[in-house]
C-alpha cells in the first residue's frame, strides 16, 4: 500500500531530476545517494519549498502538487515537518519559544515527554547561539515534531556533528522514531545512519531513482550488482541477539527474515555487545534452548564482502569462528579489480557474499552450485545500533 | 568663553526651534517608517516588472539637490497645483508653509536612507530561517511578523535613527517648500541660517550649533546602544 506517490520532473541548470516513487505509510525511509544526486531537492519538492516543473505529488488522500490541474499546496499548509541539516533555529527566540513556535504546538504531557526524551528540559531558557551543534539539532527535531506533522522530512540532520555526538543523537532519535506513528523520510549519505534507522531505502543517482523498497533487499541488490562505482560491497541483515558466552566474551545472534520478521535458524558469533541477558558460564546448549528471543528487538548487521572468505573443507579447525556451509549461487565480476563477488546461500536460504580474487576462484576450482564454507571473522562484525 | 558657557540656558526662541525640529523630524520619521519597512521588504524579497526604475525613484532624493526636492514638492503640493488644490478643497488641508510641509520635506529626504538600511537588514536574514518557519505551519504574514521583522529590527532602528538625524538637519528642501517661518517651519538649521544672515548674531548661531551637535551625538549613542542590545540578545548574552 503506497502512501506517498511521487512522479515529478524538475530542471535545475544543467541537471534534470526525474523521480518516480511510491512509499509505504509507516516506517523510516532513507533517501541514499552520492552528493548531487538530488536528495535534498526531492524532499524540498515534497515539502513545497521547491516547485517541480511538472508531475504530481500525492500524500495520503491529499494532492499536494499537480501540474496538470494547477494544484500547488503552500508549504505552510502541507503539515509536513522538516528538520534541516543546519537546524535553522530562530536566533531571536529561546529554546522553549523555538519548540513551541508552531501554532499547533501545545504544552501538555505529550510535549513534556518529548522534551524529556530529547533531553531538552534543562535547555529551555537558553538562546540558540549558546547551544552546541547536537543540542541545536535536538531542538530542531523537537520543534518539527511538536508541530504535529503528518510526515517528517529530515535532511542529513546528523551530518554537521562529530562521530561522538552523532552516536548520541542517533540514540535519541531512535527512541523518538519508535514512538512516532508517522512516516519519516530521511536524506543521508551515511550508511551507518541508514542501517540504524531505516526500514526502507530509496537509492538516488544523478537525479534518478535507481531502486527503492525494503532496506535489505535494495541494499543487497545494489551490492551484488558489483559494477557500481562504490567501493564497499556489503550485505545488510536483520538479526536478534540470542545470548552471550561470557567465558569468551562472544555473543550469538540469529538472522531474521526481512519481510516476514521470522527467525531464519542461521546463527553467527560476534564480539559480545552486552545487549542481552548475561549467562554466567557453562552449559551452552541449555541456555540456547531456553532463551526467549525477542524479535521486536532487531538490529542491523552489515557484513563487508571483504571480511568473508571461502574455504573448501569443513573438517579442520580454524581460528575463524563463523564457518557456514553454503552453496555458491551466483558470481559477479567487480569492475576492473580482478576480483569477484561470490554469493552463497546456506541451508536456511540466508545469502552471504564474499569478495575474492579471480586467482583464488580458479585455483580452488569453484563452480556454481558447489558446496563451500563461508568464513566470517567474528571480530569484524559490529552491530549497528 | 566662560560667559558663553555660563549663559547656556536655552532661550524661549531656541526651545521653540528645538521642539519644532524634533516634532517635524519625529513625526516625519514615524509616519514614513512603515512605508520604509514595506519598501525595504519589497526590494529585498520580491522581483517585479519595473523594479529597477522603482528603486531609482525611491533612492533619487539621496542624490538630488535638496532645493530641487523642495521645488518639486512646491510644484506638487502648493495650493496652485492640482494635488494641493484637491487637498485644500476637500480636506481644508495644506502642506506649504506649515510644519506639516516641513515634515513632508523631511519624510521625502529621510525615506531613501531608511529604505537602504532596512533593505540591507532584510537582505541579511537567512531565507532558510523563514523557510523553516513555513514548514512549521506559519503563514507568510506570521513569518514576517514573528521572524523577519524581529530579526531586521536592529537595521530598522538604525535606519529610523539615521532618518531622524537626517531630518533634524534638513535644510534645502524645507526652506524651499515650507519657508522659514518662526514657530511654524523654522527648525534648528533654518533658525541658524537666519542668525548667520543677521549681522551680530554669531553667538546665537554658535549656540544653535552646539545644540545641533549634542542632539546628533545623543542620536548616534542611542542608535549604537540599541543595536548592541539587539546583537547581545541574538548572541544569547543576558
Amino acid at each position: 500500500m503506497s502512501y506517498l506517490n511521487i512522479k515529478i520532473r524538475k530542471r535545475m541548470g544543467n541537471h534534470s531530476l526525474a523521480f518516480n516513487l511510491e512509499l509505504p505509510k509507516s516506517g523510516v525511509t532513507m533517501i541514499y545517494g552520492p552528493s548531487g544526486a538530488g536528495k535534498t531537492s526531492l524532499i524540498n519538492m515534497i515539502s513545497g519549498l521547491m516547485t517541480p516543473d511538472m508531475g504530481k505529488i500525492k500524500f495520503a488522500d491529499t494532492v499536494l502538487f499537480d501540474s496538470h490541474k494547477g494544484i500547488n499546496v503552500k508549504t505552510y499548509k502541507r503539515e509536513i515537518g522538516y528538520v534541516f541539516q543546519d537546524a535553522r533555529l530562530f536566533p531571536h527566540l529561546n529554546v522553549k519559544q523555538n519548540l513551541f513556535y508552531a501554532s499547533k504546538a501545545t504544552a501538555n504531557d505529550e510535549s513534556n515527554r518529548l522534551i524529556k526524551l530529547l533531553g531538552l528540559a534543562t535547555l529551555l531558557k537558553r538562546m540558540p547561539n549558546t547551544l552546541s551543534g547536537g543540542e541545536r539539532q535536538r531542538v530542531a527535531i523537537g520543534r518539527a515534531l511538536l508541530s504535529k506533522p503528518k510526515l517528517l522530512l529530515l535532511d542529513e540532520p546528523l551530518a554537521s556533528l562529530d562521530t561522538e555526538k552523532k552516536k548520541e543523537l542517533l540514540g535519541y532519535f531512535k527512541q523518538v522514531v519508535k514512538q512516532l506513528n508517522i512516516p519519516i523520510l530521511m536524506v543521508s549519505h551515511d550508511e551507518s545512519e541508514a542501517m540504524t534507522l531505516a526500514d526502507n531505502l530509496v537509492l538516488l543517482e544523478a537525479g534518478k531513482v535507481l531502486d527503492y523498497g525494503p532496506l535489505e533487499s535494495v541494499w543487497n541488490k545494489r551490492s551484488q550488482g558489483g559494477n557500481i562505482d562504490n567501493q564497499i560491497h556489503s550485505m545488510a541483515y536483520s538479526a536478534v541477539h540470542k545470548f552471550d558466552h561470557l567465558d569468551y566474551a562472544m555473543s550469538q545472534v540469529e538472522f531474521v527474515h526481512e519481510k516476514s520478521g521470522r527467525l531464519t535458524g542461521s546463527f553467527l558469533w560476534m564480539k559480545a555487545q552486552g545487549m542481552g541477558q548475561h549467562q554466567t558460564s557453562g552449559d551452552l546448549k541449555k541456555t540456547v534452548l531456553k532463551k526467549q528471543v525477542d524479535t521486536s528487538n532487531k538490529f542491523r548487521l552489515l557484513i563487508d564482502a571483504q571480511d568473508v572468505s571461502i574455504s573448501l573443507e569443513n573438517s579442520s579447525l580454524s581460528s575463524i569462528r563463523n564457518r557456514i556451509v553454503c552453496r555458491i549461487v551466483s558470481c559477479q565480476e567487480v569492475g576492473r579489480e580482478q576480483s569477484l563477488l561470490v554469493n552463497m546461500a546456506d541451508t536456511n536460504g540466508v545469502i552471504f557474499m564474499a569478495k575474492i580474487s579471480n586467482w583464488a576462484w580458479r585455483e580452488m576450482k569453484l563452480k556454481m552450485g558447489m558446496k563451500v564454507v563461508a568464513q566470517i571473522k567474528s571480530t569484524s562484525l559490529v552491530p549497528i545500533q | 568663553m566662560l560667559e558663553f558657557i555660563q549663559g547656556f540656558q536655552l532661550s524661549e526662541f531656541e526651545i521653540t526651534a528645538l521642539i519644532l525640529s524634533l516634532k517635524v523630524s519625529g513625526v516625519a520619521s514615524l509616519c514614513v517608517l512603515p512605508l520604509a519597512i514595506f519598501i525595504g521588504y519589497l526590494l529585498s524579497r520580491t522581483s517585479f516588472w519595473g523594479k529597477s526604475l522603482f528603486e531609482a525613484i525611491v533612492y533619487l532624493p539621496l542624490v538630488l539637490p535638496p532645493v530641487v526636492i523642495g521645488y518639486l514638492l512646491l510644484m506638487s503640493f502648493s495650493t496652485q497645483s492640482i494635488l494641493g488644490r484637491f487637498l485644500l478643497d476637500n480636506f481644508g488641508f495644506q502642506f506649504a508653509f506649515k510644519w506639516q510641509g516641513a515634515a513632508l520635506a523631511v519624510a521625502v529626504v529621510a525615506l531613501p536612507l531608511m529604505v537602504r538600511s532596512i533593505r540591507l537588514a532584510f537582505d541579511l536574514i537567512d531565507l532558510k530561517i523563514e523557510q523553516a518557519a513555513l514548514t512549521l505551519g506559519a503563514s507568510p504574514l506570521r513569518v514576517f511578523l514573528t521572524i523577519s521583522l524581529p530579526l531586521a529590527l536592529p537595521g530598522i532602528i538604525s535606519g529610523a535613527i539615521l532618518g531622524l538625524a537626517r531630518g533634524l538637519g534638513e535644510f534645502g528642501a524645507t526652506i524651499t517648500f515650507a519657508a522659514n517661518i518662526p514657530g511654524q517651519t523654522q527648525t534648528l538649521p533654518l533658525a541658524m541660517y537666519r542668525f548667520i544672515q543677521t549681522p551680530g548674531a554669531e553667538l546665537m548661531a554658535a549656540r544653535l550649533c552646539i545644540i545641533a551637535i549634542i542632539i546628533a551625538i545623543i542620536a548616534l549613542v542611542l542608535s549604537e546602544l540599541l543595536t548592541r542590545k539587539m546583537k547581545n540578545k541574538l548572541a544569547g548574552v543576558k
